[in-house]
């Protein structure tokens, strides 16, 4: 099963922004955040394209499948 | 005033015209939603401490529910007077307490579900639907094993018994909700340091 790889820590680190921060930019809490930075959820299209809005990046760069 | 602001005042004026889709409507209210959580000068109340708070409602409700039920077997058989004021004391204590719970909610300002807690509610929900089932088979069970009430000539089923039933389906089935979501809501440990 393809599992979900994301560079989004490295993203908010390179930023130097906190988990609150961006959570308060995409309008999701940031339990929500956590879990992306985990792996453990799979943001919707919106979500995954407000984050990489944020980071001025696509929505490749940050979220990835990997088998 | 924190509901007037100049952004949730133009969302508003957005969310009146007439060429908008549902789902557009929809993000329309959320940001509305955010963007009124982020402007209100009151203290936060965080999706899980809105469960928390529900959840102990839920447990109130089946509190006075049981101990009603207790109390008036009692009561029928023995001192009326004293179990019958005992049953209203506990039911005053459980509805004051579920009021304060209310009060704790509408006097904070309530964080918006964002979608994994709205999608993780529905989880809840979804799993938290054959709680209020199982109570009611349950009830029956001891009601007919335990009591041996089956054949009985003075058994009977009153409106405050379906009060009693209805309460404690209604306090389990929010029990069961919010302690699921509270359940599938754990955080994960975050090696960051803030906050």
């Amino acid at each position: 099963m393809p599992e979900l790889k994301t560079r989004l820590k490295e993203l908010r680190a390179a930023k130097n922004m906190k988990q609150g921060d961006l959570a308060e930019l995409v309008g999701v809490r940031r339990e929500t955040i956590i879990r992306l930075e985990k792996g453990q959820y799979n943001p919707s299209l919106k979500l995954a394209m407000d984050i990489a809005a944020v980071f001025g990046v696509t929505v490749e760069d940050v979220f990835s499948f990997e088998e | 005033m924190y509901r007037d602001n100049n952004k949730v005042r133009e969302l508003y004026q957005k969310l009146h015209s007439k060429n908008l889709t549902r789902a557009e409507r929809k993000d329309i209210m959320e940001e509305i939603k955010r963007e009124q959580y982020r402007t209100d000068p009151r203290k936060p109340i965080s999706q899980k401490g809105q469960a928390v708070c529900n959840a102990i409602c839920g447990l109130l409700l089946m509190v006075c529910a049981i101990v009603n039920e207790i109390i008036k077997g009692k009561a029928l058989s023995d001192n009326y007077t004293v179990y019958r004021t005992i049953a209203n004391l506990v039911f005053a204590t459980a509805l004051g307490a579920a009021i304060v719970m209310v009060v704790i909610q509408t006097r904070r300002k309530n964080e918006p579900a964002d979608e994994l807690s709205k999608e993780l509610m529905f989880k809840a929900t979804s799993y938290a639907g054959a709680v209020p089932m199982i109570v009611t088979w349950l009830v029956g069970f001891i009601m007919t094993i335990i009591s041996d009430s089956r054949d009985s000539e003075f058994f009977s089923v009153n409106s405050d018994d379906m009060m009693a039933l209805l309460l404690l389906m209604l306090g389990s089935y929010l029990t069961a909700k919010n302690t699921i979501y509270l359940w599938l809501d754990r955080t994960p440990a975050s090696d960051d340091e803030e906050e």
